[in-house]
């Protein structure tokens, strides 16, 4: 398992390895609500020193919450609410059920929309020698080995 | 839950009608500049908004309606102890004015290249910046503070203060992370310099221009100290003036990988600060 996110935590018990900053960077989740906060911060005007002075902490603190190096508490998270004028669920829009974020979903759905056309326009390709010149010149626009693609294909 | 999302959506949507100084230029820089600092999803809010900024008005109108910080007076960025405030000296807002000598840190360059393009520069000492009132001067106070309390990384950048210093326009940000100065690239152009060129500083079409820039620019990445010159050219027949602000940023290995540049345009072509010298 090389990610495990927060929603994870319904997965297999034995394989979860605890997620560490560290070695794993932020939680996407708690990326994504400290950038909400960094958006409706900016959106009023307030520094992170003046939001920080009004929660009785340093900017450096308010920093940390926006890039999700730190976690934000569910108290913190009430009171930051508040002050930002803006419902808790705020902070959560744009994750899906899965917490995933929605254009990172979008984004996802056009890849696989992309590739579906690409795959559909090789196959119309009828001469297979076509087909596998065109695969050899993708094979070599994308930097990866020509010979494996080809091989593949005369199999 | 709906009724909080519906809450949620009238307390953050854009209130006026785009009237920003740079308009959607304004929201995309913003959006640039949270990329480059590692903020995705803000960065997509900020360009989602610029582009539906003319339909639905823009919120950074709304927050130019209030005295922006070019027409107040500009404080020093709150509560970072600056080192800036040991730097920053009272200096009359006049000191930039056409008729008072700069105190200049050193004779002038002047570089000719035989067919009429010229590229006049000078280091100025960062005193001479004003104490307040000047977007140079707050950004450079805001770095100082940056650069003594963090680690100075693009990330650690509050757009707010580059908002409020009234900069964002006349930025830019440069990819120094390349050993080779040829390789410097722009990863923002500032939309309100009058300057259109894309392309890498040292490929500039004037070649003794593009030569002092990325001079300019490799001095800033090797010393990882901010620079400040003032600037007169003339280029292809257009002279320009300004007042340039180089500062840098760090990687997470402390190696200085981005600059960001900050341009003030000067009035005139900077003849009577000549004379004056």
């Amino acid at each position: 398992m090389t990610e495990a996110t927060a929603s994870e935590l319904d997965g297999d018990a034995l394989s979860f390895r605890r997620r560490t900053v560290i070695v794993d960077g932020p939680d996407p989740i708690d990326k994504h609500v400290g950038g909400q906060l960094r958006l409706r911060r900016a959106q009023l005007g307030m520094t992170q020193a003046e939001l920080g002075a009004r929660l009785g902490l340093s900017f450096q603190a308010l920093q940390k919450y926006e890039t999700g190096e730190n976690r934000i508490s569910a108290s913190r998270l009430f009171q930051l609410a508040r002050l930002l004028d803006v419902p808790m669920s705020y902070f959560f829009e744009g994750l899906d059920d899965a917490g995933r974020v929605e254009c990172d979903i979008a984004a996802a759905e056009l890849s696989r929309k992309e590739a579906s056309m690409v795959l559909g326009a090789y196959y119309s390709i009828r001469d297979p020698r076509v087909r596998a010149a065109c695969l050899m010149i993708m094979a070599r626009l994308s930097g990866s080995s020509p010979d494996e693609p080809v091989a593949a294909e005369s199999a | 839950m709906a009724a909080g999302a519906e809450r949620t959506r009238a307390s953050i949507s854009p209130p006026v009608a785009c009237v920003a100084k740079g308009g959607c230029s304004y929201l995309r820089a913003l959006s640039t500049i949270e990329h480059l600092a590692g903020f995705d999803s803000t960065a997509r809010s900020y360009a989602a908004a610029a582009a539906r900024c003319q339909e639905e008005g823009c919120w950074a109108a709304a927050r130019r309606e209030e005295p922006s910080a070019q027409e107040v007076q500009i404080a020093a960025p709150v509560s970072l102890k600056t080192v800036a405030t040991t730097h920053s000296r009272e200096v009359s807002a006049s000191a930039f004015g056409a008729l008072e000598p700069i105190p200049f840190s050193r004779a002038r360059d002047v570089i000719y290249d035989g067919q009429g393009n010229y590229v006049e520069k000078r280091a100025l000492k960062f005193d001479s910046l004003p104490g307040e009132g000047d977007a140079l001067a707050y950004l450079y106070r805001y770095w100082c503070g940056l650069h003594a309390e963090t680690d100075c990384r693009l990330t650690n950048v509050d757009t707010v203060h580059l908002e409020r210093a009234g900069i964002i326009g006349n930025l830019h940000i440069v990819d120094a992370s390349s050993s080779d100065p040829g390789e410097f690239c722009y990863e923002l152009l500032g939309y309100a310099i009058p300057v259109r060129y894309s392309g890498k500083p040292g490929a500039y079409p004037v070649t003794i221009y593009a030569e002092s820039i990325v001079q300019d620019y490799n001095m800033a990445r090797l010393t990882a100290a901010p620079q400040l010159h003032r600037v007169r050219s003339r280029l292809a027949g257009i002279g320009y003036h300004y007042t340039r602000l180089i500062l840098p940023f760090f990687d997470s290995g402390g190696r200085v990988d981005r600059l960001v540049v900050a341009i003030r345009q000067e009035r005139g072509d900077g003849l009577k600060i000549e004379t004056g010298n």
